[in-house]
Parts: C-alpha cells; sequence; structure tokens
C-alpha cells in the first residue's frame, strides 16, 4: 500500500520566492546574533548598591519610665499586663496601626511541656495586648532549627497566635537576604528580612532555658532565629555573635517568658524533669539587664557568660540589673 | 456515558491528588490516606504471600474484588489514578486520525505480557522479596508524586513566589489557563492539523497537570524537598507517559500487574459487553475509541476491557450492550491467552532474581552502615517482605529525611526508604512514617514508644549511632570550639557530653577546650547532630546503623551486668 502511494518524481527546482525567503532567515539570523553579541559586548557588573540595614524599633520613653519590670505570679496574662502596666504601658509600644512582628523562641519541634520554646499561653497573651492596642497585623516568626510546621504546631504556638487575631509566618528560603550586620564578627549574614519589609514594631518574647554553650538562651540569643545560612558555624565565637545579635537588633520592648525554666539539657530539654515552675515574666528595653536576671532565675553565675561582658561593653545596657531598680509586683 | 465516565476519573483523580496532599504533618488529621493503596487486591495479594499475613486495613481490598467480579475491570477504566494520567496523555500524544486508531486498538498479543509481568512479581513475593511496586500503579503514582511531582510543584510556586497557606484564586486561574493554552499548543505541535475536540481534552489534561501542581504546592511544607537519586523515579514515571506515543495506554494494557490480576478476577464478571451479531455491519467503528483494546467488535476479551464503554456509544447500529450475563459468543475469550511455556518461563525467571538477591547482592545479610530504616521498621528480611516503595513515608516526613534507597538496600531494596541526614534529621516526637506505611513495614509507633517513655523508660526506638570522625571535628581536629551536635541533640540527658580538656596550640600555648564525645547508651541515631555539623561536604559526627533496635545483630555494646 505504501509503496504504491509513492511517486518517483524530480525534487522540484528551487523558484525565486524560496530563495529569497532562505536569504532573509540567513540574514535575520546573522543580523539578530550580531545584535545580541554587540548587546551583551561588554556589560559591566553593576555597582553594587550595598546591603540593606535594619532600622531601630525603640521607641521614646520618659525618664521616669523604669527600663525594666518584673512580675511574678501564675496567671500568664494578668502577669504580663501588669509587669507592660509597670513600663509604660502597651499603648507606649504599639499604637493603631502598627505592624508588630513578635519573635517568640520556637526553636524546636517539642511540646510546650518541655521548655524548649516560648509558653504558648505568653504568646498568646502578648498577640492579644498587641490586637487591644490597635495594631493592624501581628506577626509571629522565627527560623527554627527543626521542621518549621512541626515546631508552631507542637509547640502550640500556631494556635495560640491565631486564636488571638496573630498571624504565623513560615520562613521561605526567598524570605532570606544577605544584610549589613556590622558586627565585630557578624560583617553581613544571611537574614529573614521578610517581616521586616512590613513590620513597624519589633517585639523579642523568649523563654529562659538553659544552654549547652552560652550556659543560658534569653534574649539576645533568641534574635538568632532570624538568621539563616550557616548557623551552626556561630558556635565558634558564640560569645562575639551573641553580641552581634543584641546589637543588630533594636527591639521595641523585650518580654522574658519564664513562666517556666529549663534548668538544664538545654537548650533542646528533651524531659519534663528538665524544667521546673519559674512563675515570672520580666519585660523591659535593656537586654542586657534581662538577661542578667534570667541568669538569676536559671540559678546561673552571669559573670561566667563573657557576652553579657561584651554587651555592657558596647553600651546595649547594663549587667546589673538591680541598678535599674525594676518594679517587681506579685500578681495573683 | 462517556461524559460520566469521565466524572468519574476526575472524582477518583482528585480523590488521590487530595489524599497524596493530605499526607503530610500539618493537614492529616485522620484523612484516610492509605485508602487507595488499602483497595489495591494486588498489594494485599503480594504482601500476604511474601509476609504470610494480611496486614489490617488491606482486608478493605475486598471491595475492589467485588466491584471486578461484578462489573468487570471498571477500576481501569473508571477509578485508576494513573489510569487517568495514561488515557488523558494517550490522547495528547496519540492524535491519529481515526482509521489510524481503529488499527492502534487492535488487542495484540504483546498485551498477555502484564500477566507474564505477574507471575515474575509473584514469585519473586513468594521468596520473600516484595517487588510488586516497581509497577503495581499505585504504589508506583504515589511514589512519583512524592518524589517528583511534589517537590517539582513545590520548586515552581516558590519560584513564582507564591506563599504556601492558600495561593490567590486569580493565580490559580491563571495557571490553569495557562494549562489550558500548553494543551491547545501541543495538540498543535503533536497532531499536525488541530482537532477541536482533541483541544478540549488536551486542555483537561493540562489542567489535571495543572491541578497536582497547584495542590501539591498549596500542602507542602515550606523547606524544598530534595531526594536521593528522585532522577530515576521521575525518568521512569515521564517514560510510562511518553509510552503512550507508542499505543494508547501502553502501560494499562500491556505491562500493569494490577490490571493483570484485575483481568483474572474480570473473566468471572457478571456484567459484559455484549454485541449484537444481527445488528453489527462489521464497520469497526468500535474500536475508534477503544481503551483496553478488547475487541468488542470481534472475539471480545473479557480480561482486557476496561468498560469505558466507548463501542456502545460509537457503534452507529445500537448494536453494542453492557448487560447482565449476555450470552457468549462463539469465538470471545473469557480468559486471557496465556501460553504454558512462558508461563513457566516467567516463574522461571521470577525465582531466578529470587536466588540472585538472595545469594549475592542482598542487602539483608552483612548489615550496611547507611542501610537507616525509618523508626518502627521491621528487620530487614521483613521489612523487604512488606517495603511496597511506595513513598508514602517520603512524603509525609515532615523533616524530608526519608529518601529513596537507590544502591543502599541492596537490589530489592531499590526505593525503599532509607534515612540521609544531610539535610534532615528525624524529628523526636514525631511518628507519622509508621502512621501512614499501608502494609506495616514501618510500625505505627506511639510517641512513647518511640521516645521511651512510660512502659519504654529507657528503651527508645534506636535507628542507628553517632560517631564522631575525630580527624573532622572542628574542636578535636583543629581546637575550634563548636558542640552544635551536643545542642542540637534532642534526649534527656544528651547523648553527646563534653569534657573540658586541655590543648596546646601551634605556639605552645595551653587552653582549655570542651571536646565532645557520644554515650552509645543514650544515642538513638536521630541525626539531629549529623545533619547541623558545621563541617558541611562531610559531617565530622554520623551517624551510622549499628545498634538499632530493628536488628538483633546489627549491635556492638554487650549492655551493663545487672547489679546483684
Amino acid at each position: 500500500m505504501s509503496m504504491t502511494s509513492k511517486k518517483n518524481t524530480p525534487p522540484p527546482a528551487e523558484d525565486r520566492r524560496d530563495f529569497l525567503k532562505r536569504i532573509a532567515a540567513a540574514g535575520a539570523i546573522v543580523a539578530g546574533s550580531g545584535a545580541a553579541a554587540l548587546w551583551l559586548n561588554g556589560r559591566e557588573v553593576k555597582e553594587d548598591p550595598g546591603l540593606p540595614k535594619l532600622k531601630k524599633y525603640a521607641v521614646e520613653l520618659p525618664e521616669s519610665t523604669p527600663r525594666m519590670a518584673i512580675s511574678r505570679g501564675s496567671d500568664a496574662r494578668t502577669m504580663l499586663t501588669a509587669a507592660i502596666d509597670r513600663v509604660g504601658g502597651i499603648h507606649r509600644y504599639v499604637q493603631k496601626g502598627d505592624v508588630v512582628l513578635l519573635k517568640p523562641n520556637v526553636a524546636f519541634d517539642r511540646p510546650p511541656t518541655l521548655g524548649a520554646t516560648t509558653s504558648p499561653e505568653v504568646v498568646g497573651c502578648m498577640v492579644a495586648l498587641c490586637r487591644q492596642a490597635g495594631a493592624d497585623r501581628i506577626i509571629v516568626t522565627d527560623n527554627p532549627i527543626n521542621n518549621p510546621e512541626g515546631s508552631f504546631l507542637k509547640s502550640r504556638i500556631r494556635r495560640a497566635t491565631e486564636e488571638n487575631g496573630g498571624e504565623v509566618l513560615l520562613p521561605l528560603a526567598r524570605h532570606f537576604q544577605e544584610i549589613e550586620v556590622g558586627g565585630n564578627i557578624l560583617k553581613t549574614w544571611e537574614f529573614f528580612l521578610e517581616p521586616f519589609l512590613h513590620a513597624t514594631k519589633v517585639i523579642g518574647l523568649p523563654t529562659a532555658k538553659d544552654h549547652n554553650l552560652s550556659h543560658a538562651s534569653l534574649t539576645m540569643k533568641n534574635w538568632y532565629g532570624f538568621l539563616g545560612g550557616g548557623r551552626n558555624r556561630f558556635h565558634q565565637s558564640i560569645d562575639a555573635v551573641i553580641a552581634d545579635l543584641g546589637g543588630l537588633i533594636t527591639p521595641t520592648l523585650v518580654v522574658l517568658d519564664a513562666t517556666r525554666l529549663l534548668m538544664r539539657n538545654g537548650p533542646t530539654g528533651g524531659s519534663p524533669a528538665d524544667v521546673k515552675p519559674g512563675n515570672t515574666i520580666a519585660v523591659g528595653i535593656d537586654q542586657v539587664a534581662m538577661d542578667a536576671f534570667g541568669f538569676h532565675l536559671l540559678g546561673k553565675d552571669p559573670e561566667k557568660a563573657p557576652y553579657l561582658k561584651l554587651a555592657e561593653a558596647r553600651g546595649l545596657g547594663v549587667r546589673d540589673w538591680r541598678s535599674l531598680s525594676p518594679p517587681d509586683i506579685q500578681t495573683g | 456515558m462517556k461524559r460520566v465516565r469521565i466524572c468519574y476519573q476526575i472524582f477518583f483523580f482528585g480523590l488521590f491528588l487530595f489524599l497524596v496532599a493530605m499526607t503530610d504533618l500539618t493537614y492529616m488529621k485522620g484523612y484516610p490516606v492509605r485508602w487507595f493503596l488499602q483497595i489495591d487486591p494486588l498489594v494485599a495479594l503480594a504482601t500476604s504471600i511474601s509476609a504470610h499475613t494480611l496486614h489490617h486495613g488491606l482486608i478493605w481490598c475486598l471491595l475492589l474484588v467485588v466491584v471486578t467480579v461484578l462489573f468487570g475491570r471498571v477500576f481501569c477504566g473508571w477509578a485508576c489514578p494513573l489510569g487517568v494520567l495514561n488515557q488523558f496523555s494517550s490522547a495528547v500524544f496519540d492524535a491519529r486520525p481515526p482509521g489510524k486508531r481503529i488499527l492502534s486498538n487492535r488487542y495484540r498479543s504483546l498485551y498477555t505480557l502484564k500477566y507474564y509481568l505477574l507471575i515474575i512479581l509473584l514469585v519473586m513475593a513468594a521468596g520473600r522479596s516484595l517487588q510488586i511496586g516497581w509497577l503495581d500503579p499505585i504504589p508506583f503514582l504515589t511514589r512519583a508524586m512524592a518524589v517528583f511531582v511534589q517537590p517539582m510543584s513545590q520548586w515552581l510556586g516558590q519560584t513564582a513566589g507564591i506563599d504556601t497557606g492558600g495561593p490567590g484564586v486569580a493565580m490559580a486561574l491563571g495557571m490553569l489557563l495557562m494549562a489550558a493554552a500548553a494543551g491547545w499548543l501541543i495538540s498543535r505541535l503533536a497532531g499536525g492539523k488541530a482537532k477541536h475536540r482533541h483541544m478540549v481534552r488536551d486542555a483537561l489534561f493540562m489542567a489535571a497537570l495543572a491541578a497536582c501542581i497547584l495542590v501539591l504546592f498549596t500542602f507542602s511544607p515550606v523547606e524544598q524537598r530534595r531526594f536521593h537519586w528522585g532522577f530515576w523515579v521521575t525518568f521512569i514515571f515521564l517514560a510510562v507517559l511518553a509510552l503512550n506515543r507508542v499505543l494508547p495506554r501502553f502501560w494499562c494494557r500491556a505491562l500493569c500487574p494490577l490490571g493483570a490480576l484485575l483481568g483474572l478476577i474480570a473473566k468471572f464478571s457478571l456484567w459484559r459487553i455484549h454485541r449484537d451479531p444481527g445488528k453489527c455491519k462489521e464497520c469497526g467503528l468500535c474500536a475508534v475509541d477503544c481503551q483496553g483494546a478488547c475487541e468488542p467488535g470481534g472475539a471480545f476479551r473479557q480480561s482486557e476491557c476496561f468498560v469505558c464503554l466507548n463501542c456502545r456509544d460509537t457503534c452507529p447500529e445500537g448494536g453494542i450492550s453492557y448487560r447482565f450475563l449476555p450470552p457468549l459468543e462463539g469465538g470471545a475469550h473469557r480468559s486471557p491467552d496465556l501460553d504454558r511455556r512462558r508461563m513457566i518461563g516467567a516463574a522461571s525467571l521470577g525465582a531466578l532474581f529470587i536466588l540472585g538477591v538472595k545469594v549475592g547482592g542482598s542487602g539483608n545479610r552483612a548489615p550496611r552502615r547507611d542501610l537507616i530504616r525509618p523508626p518502627g521498621s521491621a528487620p530487614e528480611p521483613e521489612f523487604l517482605e512488606r517495603c511496597l516503595k511506595c513513598g508514602a513515608c517520603m512524603r509525609v516526613c515532615p523533616s524530608g529525611v526519608v529518601h529513596p534507597a537507590l544502591t543502599e538496600a541492596g537490589v530489592e531494596g531499590l526505593w525503599t526508604p532509607i534515612l540521609i541526614f544531610q539535610n534532615g534529621a528525624c524529628e523526636k516526637e514525631c511518628t507519622l512514617c509508621g502512621q501512614v506505611c499501608p502494609t506495616g513495614a514501618i510500625r505505627t509507633l506511639s510517641r512513647d514508644e518511640k521516645v521511651g517513655r512510660g512502659r519504654w523508660e529507657g528503651n527508645p526506638v534506636r535507628m542507628g549511632t553517632a560517631f564522631f570522625d575525630r580527624g573532622r571535628c572542628l574542636p578535636w581536629s583543629t581546637g575550634t570550639p563548636c558542640v552544635v551536635c551536643q545542642e542540637v541533640c534532642p534526649v534527656s540527658p544528651k547523648a553527646i557530653y563534653t569534657v573540658a580538656t586541655e590543648i596546646t596550640g601551634r605556639d605552645g600555648s595551653k587552653a582549655t577546650l570542651d571536646l565532645p564525645h557520644v554515650d552509645p547508651n543514650l544515642c538513638i541515631g536521630c541525626g539531629a547532630c549529623q545533619k547541623d555539623c558545621p563541617v558541611h561536604d562531610h559531617r565530622a559526627i554520623r551517624v551510622t546503623s549499628v545498634g538499632e533496635t530493628r536488628s538483633t545483630k546489627n549491635r556492638m555494646l554487650l549492655g551493663k551486668p545487672r547489679e546483684d
């Protein structure tokens, strides 16, 4: 069947139209590649516009307002509200229309009872307070060591956030960008910049816990969760890195959740036996004093932590937290 | 009828996709994500041959057996998700004119191949090596979704900058439109002269693919998944789709062992296609859209028929019906034409495979250091009797630490799950892989049992043991402080401890440094230390399989004597 359908006809001679088409195509290829080459030739690398830098998020405070306040008790909401009232009240820090970035410690995929992550009650109360103060959006985020979904789910921080009108932002690769850190050891680093593009206020919400290397993980160490890249290199000079983190972020407010304390086996914990009730919340703007107070709560000697000295020397705060004479309130 | 069938196909494909999407930490919440694997009678048959037990849940396959006994291979034509993809891609790739289609839908002796493949695979199962997952369409597609479609969707979505947790409706519509446009373009390129009805079909196919991408992206974890040698899974999946260019539904007609098993059952089906010889003018139009190549217009082959009912619709005389126990025509084939010699040959091939892998090349004799199985895995021989290589554990693992083995588990263990700690670690409180495993190759553990609490106090599930490579470890080899491994170690007390040791520097200066050590009695082999070790290319602390709970032989410690 196929044999009969084919006829032996000589190929037709090339006519003028075909010839012109070919010439045109060849010309277009030569002209196109020439133009492309000319366009690409000598293109220089554009001048570096410089890396982005972080803003400072602190608000003006009257001289009379204490730089730190402590409250003790059993109910997170009462404790938190009482402490914040002593440092000027939430309206001093969060105003109508603000986009608040809340940074709890959600580093691990662990239930709250293990004390490795900020207590969900405290996160929930803080979100609710910001909401009451009129904040437009409350973004709760962290770049966990473990899987992000699991960490936010099992620490119950996702639920606490969403129930109180906040939103959880999970870190995606494209949320990170190299920024100017300008520290003593961290010059530039890959940073979780996405939430900072929207935020007008930044509030740290760490939990007080033991740390295998820096003795304790408190307010300054908590900013670790805003960094990306090879964070596992920080440990080679942990004190310098923590001081750099303290210098990098100038928060609006810091809340130290010491409702329970991870006393040993930190920063991961792993057994409820490592955790003891702390019944304390501290708020303030002096990260160094808050960290020194955290050492006190964990029963550790702040003299052993070189990072506190480095941070004090840089003018980030005072190590002698008692010198700030923080109000110490007993609630319920 | 065709429209009704397509609605069913879209429903079942959508259900499959939905369940794959829900196979995820954040969404699982009790959805029966294993359902498609559980109704697959080949899974039930082969695992009961290899493991001598019917894992609970697999009894669901009776549903499909009963449906097939009643109606024939309706699963192939109406429900199989891989069948849907094959049917649509046949339509896209095979834009033949009707005359040619009648030829390409003729029965060929090649189509008995699937029965011989089924024999080979079942003989392998009898030799206690479960290999059906290679070709059984449900594990095959589950694996392709987990290892290829999901990571690809995720990559496309994140590159396009769509946030997880719900892309906008506009974005979804945009992608569907783009898919339809691409379908139209492909039909132009593949078919020469475009036919409008093809365009609609192709648009549907592309929309199905776009739906995969969208759904799987939307329900993806935030961390980009990359699977160990996922290339081969991808390549084979795409090759199976491309085979539809050679002959329509090539896989379903010639290769699918589940189709073969259902074909053998369909031999007894009560409803079947019937041609009325009084009306038939032998025009051959019944074969123009025939899916199964079952020759409804000639010597009808009951075991090949997918019950697509296209023959009924295309017969201009109305001479074809689908009826309850119609009279059997002379020459009709109720069972497949199987050649006894070839059957013996196929069985011998299966037996030879068993001989080959059990004598030389199996992973289950000497323990392999890189063969680290998910927590709750059965001992290696039992594991190979049960694992379908379906990849559900790889899909569900929130830390992306479960990967398809290439050579690590031996020939038999191709694509079985192994843990690779370079980019992930087994989360201490997570037991999802055991929850999704359809055959019990990975047991469903309680969290207490995995972690070693309560009844299991002091006996957590161990996957292996971590060892320092002191020649690469920063404190040990370079005098640099580090111990990230200790920080991330999730057990309490930590399995990694440090000893303050005096070291002498290059210039003779003395300094004290924390040098890390592993306590093998506490290490559970989760890989957290290895994952976060800063010596990136070849980690200075690495987990090997020794000490794994599942093996009584792969042990190194004798244990401590009881104190009298």
